[in-house]
């Protein structure tokens, strides 16, 4: 019995559960997934983020609420074991970009910010990030999210521990917008579930996004 | 049997966007000039100008703008439940890029589904080593052991049904890589890159085997030759190809709840 507690506590103390944070540049063309975010006029859903998850367009509410404004965000998230192998269970959002403020396109790129933190905690990572795509063109809110879909990118591709960042060459368009997501799956492998001590170890990836539209 | 097939693979970045974005970057730097002055001295105005700059890929490069292409490739292994095993030439993917960035590219390659290793072949201890392969003449490699091949060699099919004989690039570093230049991906290492060490920029077509002093055909190494599915001569092939090393897999009888390996090549200016 005394024994069976021991392993069961060992192995409590193994696990743990992390999401993705996102540093967005402050901008009015990319915009964070995160609670409390107010995105463009029309956007009331992405591709994770049901249209349930944001607040309705009702200034009295209370609390007060603006429109289109996320509610409960839902990001990517996974539960690392120390020593063990893993994946993306929850799927979900990082940044929302808007397609209309370009002549010709965007070059979004995605970096991670804390390698050397994750460093302490994942042997190497291979996260699949995915594109997605939604306009309001004829109608608002946006429509149904849809993979994007061009030749020379097949999704997903995967931000790996020994690169560190993406970039993704967009097209503009009016109403257009793009979300940048990580899907299930990828690989990772966890040596620690450590989030204090030397060196800073952190098992949750940050983001540092940019778009420059052409 | 179980059925091993790459199913992921990235057209990679495009090295005329990258272009692209370094002028418009100039671009916009130039114009912040221009305005700073406006206001304060008007003929600067005069004095400045639009300033573009002539960019062209190296020839050969994919007409989409890519670097390189990759062409996914699906491969059938051979599994028997309860030993240990070797599984050689599993191919996950062709290369094609031009012949002026042979020795500069990094190709990645991720294995995406490792936490998933130990229901595919039936033990998480598993280990992938994958290497770039160059064709070196037609047909099959010539070995000394009926039914086998010995490494570095690997008989390899290509498009139309075309066979080669194709040899590892021993030289190739990277991260995660071999001395002898095969990137070693296992359960607590599911990525690296290699990049290939062979200038290939003079290469004649393939032809059968080359003669030995004796008048024997024989296998060499280092000297690659162009398949006949590259037409364009300012483009170069090469192969990513994998070994399986399995410590012991799952008791005889036992039915694996996974068939699917699944991998992520992709290849950049290094």
């Amino acid at each position: 019995m005394l024994m069976g507690a021991s392993l069961t506590t060992s192995t409590l103390g193994d696990t743990g559960t992390t999401t993705a944070a996102v540093a967005p540049a402050q901008s009015d063309f990319i915009f964070q997934v995160a609670n409390g975010v107010t995105l463009p006029t029309g956007v009331t859903s992405l591709a994770n983020t049901p249209s349930t998850d944001f607040y309705t367009a009702n200034p009295s509410a209370t609390p007060p609420t603006t429109p289109y404004e996320i509610q409960n965000a839902v990001v990517p998230s996974w539960s690392p074991t120390a020593q063990s192998a893993g994946s993306v269970t929850v799927a979900g959002d990082l940044a929302l970009v808007n397609g209309a403020i370009a002549a010709n396109g965007i070059v979004v790129s995605m970096y991670v910010t804390n390698l050397a933190n994750l460093q302490q905690d994942y042997s190497s990572f291979a996260l699949p990030v995915d594109v997605w795509q939604a306009t309001c063109a004829t109608s608002c809110p946006v429509g149904a999210w849809t993979q994007y879909t061009n030749p020379s990118l097949i999704l997903p591709v995967y931000l790996t521990s020994t690169s560190g960042f993406l970039t993704f060459n967009l097209p503009a368009g009016t109403n257009l917008y793009y979300d940048i997501t990580i899907d299930k799956g990828g690989s990772f492998y966890c040596t620690s579930t450590a989030t204090s001590g030397t060196n800073s170890p952190s098992l949750s990836p940050t983001f540092y996004f940019t778009a420059e539209p052409y | 049997m179980t059925r091993i097939e790459t199913v992921e693979s990235r057209q990679s970045e495009a090295l005329t966007s990258n272009l692209r974005r370094r002028r418009h970057r100039r671009a916009l730097a130039l114009t912040g000039l221009g305005l700073s002055f406006f206001g304060t001295v008007g003929f600067w105005l005069a004095a400045t100008g639009v300033v573009t700059n002539s960019i062209s890929p190296p020839a050969g490069s994919p007409s989409n703008g890519s670097f390189a292409t990759v062409t996914p490739l699906s491969t059938t292994v051979n599994r028997t439940n309860g030993g240990a095993q070797l599984q050689t030439g599993v191919a996950l993917a062709k290369i094609v890029l031009s012949s002026a960035v042979t020795t500069s590219a990094r190709v990645d390659v991720d294995w995406t589904n490792v936490g998933a290793a130990a229901s595919i072949l039936g033990n998480p201890n598993a280990q992938i080593s994958i290497g770039l392969y160059y064709p070196i003449h037609t047909g099959n490699c010539l070995t000394s052991t009926p039914g086998s091949v010995d490494a570095p060699f690997i008989n390899l099919t290509d498009t139309g049904n075309s066979t080669y004989c194709v040899t590892l690039d021993e030289g190739s570093t990277g991260r995660y890589v071999s001395s002898t230049g095969k990137l070693l991906l296992a359960q607590n290492q599911v990525g690296g890159y290699l990049i290939p060490s062979i200038n290939t920029s003079t290469i004649s077509a393939c032809g059968a085997a080359p003669l030995d002093g004796s008048g024997n055909p024989y296998d060499v190494t280092g000297t690659p030759c162009q398949p006949a599915s590259i037409t364009d001569s300012n483009q170069r092939a090469l192969w990513v190809i994998a070994s399986i090393v399995t410590p012991g897999t799952i008791p005889q009888g036992v039915q694996p709840s996974l068939t699917t390996l699944s991998f992520f090549v992709g290849v950049k200016a290094s």
